[in-house]
C-alpha cells in the first residue's frame, strides 16, 4: 500500500471496568484531509486513537483502510500499513538517549550484530533541517523537558515515516513560537498524507483542520466542515454553553514579600548556569506571572522553590525564612503549593488511587490520620467532595489515578494543591492539556486565591493566560529576570522582545 | 607474599559461579523481571553438567569432550528453566518474588531428588582441569594469579565486555533496555515485549545453568545439595547492588570472593581471629561499596517486577 486514500473507523465501542469509553463511533478521514477531534478532557479520543493504533482492542465495530478491513492487534499491524502517532502522554524511555530512543522504532537501524547509531543520526539530523525541529540526539530522556520531550516524540514519528499521522495534543507544551512552525510544517506535509489532529486550543483547530468531529462521553455529537463554523460556535458545541475566560481587573493593596530571590544562582543537570543571578519579589495577593520561551530557567525556578534542587548561590525567603535548600516536606509544612511541570512523575503517583494522590501531602495531618491509623472515611469525603468541585470524570475515586485521562491528571494535582489552601502557589503551566471549561474553572479558582490573600507565581508559555491574570509580568531569559511590567500597561510586542533577550534599558 | 598471591590466585576463580549468574540475573532485570529461581536454576545446572560426564564418559580420552557436553547441557537447562519462569511470570502474570521462591525450592529439590536417583551417594569426578595459557602463565607472580585457572574462568570474565556490548550496541540489548524501564513505549514501537522478557529470560537462565555447571564441574568436582550455598541469592543482590551494570557486577563478585578467599586463608593459618567475624567479611565489604556507588547512569529498569498489560494505565 503505498498511500492510505480513505480511513474509516466504523461504530466503535469500547468499554472499560465500569464505564463506556467509545459508544458507537464513526469517523472517515479521506486524502489530503487534515481531521480535527475535540472534545471535554475523559471524552475518548485519546481512548479511540489508541483502537487505530491497534493499542487497544475494541468491543465492536471495524477499521476500513482504502475500502479494505483491517484488523490491527498490536501497533506493529498498524505500523505496517503506515499509520504513525505522537502520543499524548510521551512514549519515551526515560533512561535511554535521544537517539536510541528513535533507534528502538527505526527497524533499518537495525544490524545483525549491531546498531547502525550513524544512521540514527543522521536521520535525526535530515528530519530537524527538513522541518527544523531541533534536539541533542545525545541527551537523555530524563534530562529534557516536557516541551523538549514533546519535539523528541514529534521527530522520533517523523524519522520513522508515515503515510498516516495521528496527532493526540501534540502542541500542548510546545511555546507559541514553535506551535506556529508545527501548524505550517503540518500544513505542507497535509499534501502528501492525511492526518487526525487532536487539541484543545481552537484556533489552531480552525487555522489547521477540514473536517472536524465533536466526541462527548464516548460519543460523536457533531461532525462537519470546519470552515463553517466559527471557534465561540465550535466552543459552545463541545460544551453545551458559551466560555468565557475570567480577568484580573479588580484593583487590590498586596500584602508583604511572600516570596524574595535573592541573586540565585544554579547550575543545571547539562552543566550550564540554568538560574543566572536571579532577583524576584512577589507579595501576597499578588498575581506575579513568569513569561519566557521554556527552556530558560522556568523549570529550575520552580524546583528550587520547591526544595527539588539545590542552589549554588543566593538565598531564598518565603515569609521571611530561609529555605534554600532545604527540604520539601520543610516548604510544603511552611505553606507552599506546587503545581509541577510533568504530572506523572511530580505530580502524582500513578498505580495510587485518586483518593490516595488527593491527599499526598496531608497525610500527616490529623484530619485524614492519627499518625498511626488513616482515617479513611475523611479520605473518602474528601476525594468525593474535590471530585464534584473540580469536576474530575472518573468512575469512581479508588481507581489508580494513572487510568484517567490526561486532562483529568491535572485536575486532580489542581484539586489537591488548591484544596490543601496554600499560602503561596507555584503553578507551572497550570491549564496544560484541559478542556476549555476547565481552563476558565481553573483561571477563576487562581483569581479567588488571589482574592484571599495567596501569592501565586504563574508559570505560562501562553501569553494570553499571563495577561489575563496577572498582576506584575516578569521576563525570564536564560536564567536571569529581565525586567518586571505592570500586566495593565504592558503589551504583547514589548514582552516578545524581552523574551527573546532585546532589553532595551 | 606467597599468602597475598595465594588469595588472589583462589579468589578468582572462585568469583566464576557468581559472575556468571549475576551477569544473567541482569540480563533478566534489565528486561523487567528478576528471577530468585537463580539459586535453583544453579542446583539444576550443577546437577545436570556433573550427571552427563559421571554417567557416560568417565575418564579416557573422550573425557573432555563429554565435559564439554556437560558445560553445555547445563546451559541448555537453564535456559529452559528461564523459558519456565516466562510462562509463570509473563504468560500467567504470576508474582514475580513469590514465583521466584517457588521456583528455587522446586529446582534444588528437584535437583537433590534426582541426583539421589541416578547417582546415589557423594561421587567425585575428574572435572576440568585448569589450562595454563602457554608463556603467559611463566610470568611469576602474574602467570599464577591470572593465567593459570579452568578455560570457563577466562570465557566468564569475556561475557563482561561481551554483555557491555550486547546490551549498549546491540538492536536485541535496546529491546532488552527499553523493555525494561517503559514497555508501553517499546510496545507503541511494535516491539514484542513479552517475547523480548522471554529471551532476556533465556539468556539469564542459561547463565545460570552455566554457573551451576561450572560449580560442579570445574571447582567442586561434585555434586551435593547444598553445593550452591546461597550463591544465587548472592548473584541477585549483587546486580541491585551493581546497578544493573556488568562492569561494576564484575568488580561485585570478585570482592566477594577475594574477601571469601581471604577469610579462608585466615582461617586456614590458624590465625586467631574470631571464625564468624571472618566468615561476615565478604558480605559487609560487598554491601558497604557498592551501596555507596550511586546509579549516577540511572541505569535502574523501572518496570522491574511489573507484568506488562497493555489496556492497563497506571
Ligand atoms: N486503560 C484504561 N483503563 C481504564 N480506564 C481508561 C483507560 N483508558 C482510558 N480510560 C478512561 O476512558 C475515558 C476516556 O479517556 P481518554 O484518555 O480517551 O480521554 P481524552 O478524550 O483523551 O481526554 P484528555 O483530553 O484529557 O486527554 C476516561 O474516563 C478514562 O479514565
Ligand atoms: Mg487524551
Amino acid at each position: 500500500m503505498d498511500k492510505i486514500t480513505s480511513l474509516r473507523m466504523e461504530n466503535i465501542t469500547k468499554t472499560f471496568p465500569g464505564m463506556k469509553a467509545l459508544d458507537n463511533v464513526t469517523i472517515e478521514v479521506k486524502e489530503g484531509e487534515i481531521f480535527a477531534l475535540v472534545g471535554e478532557n475523559g471524552a475518548g479520543k485519546t481512548t479511540l486513537m489508541n483502537v487505530l493504533m491497534g493499542l487497544y482492542q475494541s468491543d465492536g465495530g471495524c477499521i476500513i483502510l482504502n475500502g479494505q478491513k483491517v484488523c490491527f492487534t498490536s501497533p506493529n499491524d498498524s505500523f505496517g500499513c503506515g499509520i504513525g502517532m505522537v502520543h499524548q502522554r510521551y512514549m519515551l524511555v526515560p533512561n535511554l538517549t535521544v537517539k536510541e530512543n528513535i533507534a528502538l522504532g527505526l527497524k533499518k537501524a537495525w544490524k545483525k550484530v549491531k546498531l547502525d547509531m550513524d544512521f540514527v543520526v543522521s536521520k535525526i539530523e535530515e528530519i530537524g533541517e527538513k522541518y527544523d525541529l531541533v534536539v541533542d540526539p545525545d541527551a537523555y530522556i530524563w534530562q529534557l523537558s516536557v516541551g523538549e520531550q514533546q519535539k523528541v516524540e514529534l521527530v522520533k514519528t517523523l524519522c520513522l515515516g508515515a503515510k498516516f499521522l495521528i496527532l493526540d495534543e501534540p502542541t500542548s507544551a510546545l511555546t507559541p513560537q514553535e506551535i506556529d512552525e508545527l501548524i505550517q510544517l503540518l500544513k505542507t506535509m497535509n499534501k502528501k498524507l492525511p492526518m487526525i489532529f487532536i487539541s484543545h486550543k481552537l484556533k489552531e483547530v480552525k487555522e489547521l483542520s477540514h473536517k472536524l468531529a465533536i466526541l462527548r462521553h464516548g460519543k460523536i455529537v457533531f461532525c462537519g466542515d470546519t470552515n463553517d463554523y466559527s471557534s465561540s460556535d465550535i466552543a459552545a458545541l463541545m460544551t453545551g454553553r458559551e466560555v468565557k475566560m475570567p480577568e484580573n481587573n479588580e484593583e487590590k493593596e498586596f500584602g508583604d514579600y511572600a516570596l524574595e530571590l535573592k541573586n540565585v544562582n544554579v547550575k543545571s543537570i547539562r552543566g550550564f548556569l540554568a538560574l543566572n543571578d536571579l532577583n524576584l519579589k512577589v507579595r501576597s495577593g499578588e498575581i506575579m506571572g513568569l513569561a519566557g520561551v521554556s527552556g530558560n530557567g522556568q523549570l529550575e525556578l520552580a524546583q528550587i522553590i520547591n526544595g527539588l534542587r539545590k542552589i549554588d548561590g543566593g538565598e531564598i525567603l518565603f515569609l521571611n525564612e530561609h529555605i534554600e535548600n532545604t527540604s520539601p516536606i520543610d516548604i510544603i509544612q511552611k505553606g507552599m503549593g506546587y503545581i509541577p511541570e510533568d504530572r506523572n512523575t511530580e505530580g502524582i503517583v500513578p498505580s495510587f488511587s485518586i483518593k490516595e494522590n488527593l491527599i499526598l501531602k496531608d497525610i500527616e495531618n490529623e484530619q485524614f490520620s492519627n499518625h498511626t491509623i488513616i482515617n479513611n472515611k475523611a479520605i473518602n469525603d474528601n476525594a468525593e467532595k474535590l471530585r464534584e468541585q473540580f469536576d474530575i470524570r472518573c468512575v469512581n475515586t479508588s481507581l489508580s489515578a494513572g487510568a484517567l485521562s490526561g486532562g483529568n491528571i491535572q485536575k486532580v494535582i489542581l484539586a489537591r494543591e488548591i484544596a490543601r489552601k496554600p499560602k503561596f502557589l507555584v503553578a507551572v503551566y497550570p491549564t496544560r492539556g484541559l478542556d476549555m471549561g476547565a481552563a476558565q474553572f481553573i483561571h477563576s479558582k487562581l483569581l479567588e486565591m488571589r482574592k484571599n490573600g495567596v501569592g501565586i507565581l504563574l508559570i505560562s508559555e501562553e501569553l494570553d493566560e499571563i495577561m489575563n491574570l496577572s498582576d506584575n509580568i516578569a521576563v525570564i531569559f536564560k536564567g536571569h529576570i529581565q525586567k518586571v511590567l505592570p500586566a495593565k500597561t504592558a503589551t504583547r510586542r514589548e514582552i516578545g522582545m524581552l523574551m527573546a533577550g532585546v532589553n532595551n534599558d | 607474599m606467597d599468602f597475598i598471591v595465594n588469595i588472589l590466585a583462589l579468589g578468582i576463580p572462585f568469583s566464576v559461579a557468581l559472575l556468571l549468574a549475576s551477569i544473567g540475573e541482569m540480563f533478566n532485570q534489565r528486561s523487567g523481571i528478576f528471577n530468585l529461581g537463580c539459586e535453583g536454576i544453579m542446583a539444576m545446572g550443577a546437577f545436570i553438567g556433573m550427571l552427563i560426564p559421571y554417567s557416560v564418559g568417565q575418564g579416557g580420552a573422550t573425557a573432555e569432550i563429554y565435559n564439554f557436553l556437560g558445560i553445555i547441557a547445563g546451559a541448555l537447562v537453564g535456559a529452559l528453566l528461564g523459558l519456565v519462569f516466562g510462562v509463570v511470570v509473563i504468560t500467567f502474570k504470576a508474582k514475580q518474588g513469590i514465583a521466584g521462591i517457588g521456583m528455587q525450592l522446586f529446582c534444588v529439590g528437584a535437583a537433590g531428588t534426582l541426583f539421589r536417583h541416578f547417582v546415589g551417594g557423594t561421587q567425585s569426578i575428574p572435572g576440568i582441569g585448569k589450562f595454563y595459557i602457554p608463556l603467559l602463565s611463566k610470568i611469576p607472580i602474574l602467570g599464577q594469579i591470572f593465567f593459570s585457572h579452568n578455560i570457563l574462568v577466562y570465557i566468564a570474565f569475556l561475557f563482561v565486555p561481551l554483555s557491555v556490548y550486547i546490551l549498549f550496541k546491540t538492536p536485541w540489548g535496546l529491546r532488552v533496555r527499553a523493555v525494561g524501564t517503559y514497555p508501553r513505549a517499546a510496545d507503541s514501537l511494535g516491539i514484542n515485549v513479552n517475547r523480548v522478557r522471554f529471551q532476556a529470560l533465556a539468556v539469564g537462565g542459561a547463565l545460570a545453568g552455566l554457573a551451576g555447571a561450572y560449580l560442579s564441574l570445574c571447582q567442586a568436582k561434585m555434586f551435593s545439595d547444598e553445593m550452591i550455598a546461597g550463591r544465587g541469592f548472592i548473584a541477585v543482590a549483587l546486580v541491585y547492588f551493581g546497578h544493573w551494570d556488568p562492569i561494576k557486577i564484575m568488580w561485585g563478585a570478585l570482592l566477594f570472593s577475594l574477601a571469601q578467599s581471604f577469610q579462608l586463608a585466615v582461617q586456614g593459618q590458624g590465625i586467631n581471629f574470631p571464625y564468624e567475624f571472618a566468615v561476615m567479611l565478604p558480605y559487609v565489604l560487598v554491601i558497604l561499596t557498592l551501596a555507596f556507588s550511586r546509579d549516577k547512569k540511572k541505569q535502574e529498569p523501572a518496570a522491574l517486577g511489573i507484568a506488562f498489560d497493555r489496556e492497563k494505565r497506571t
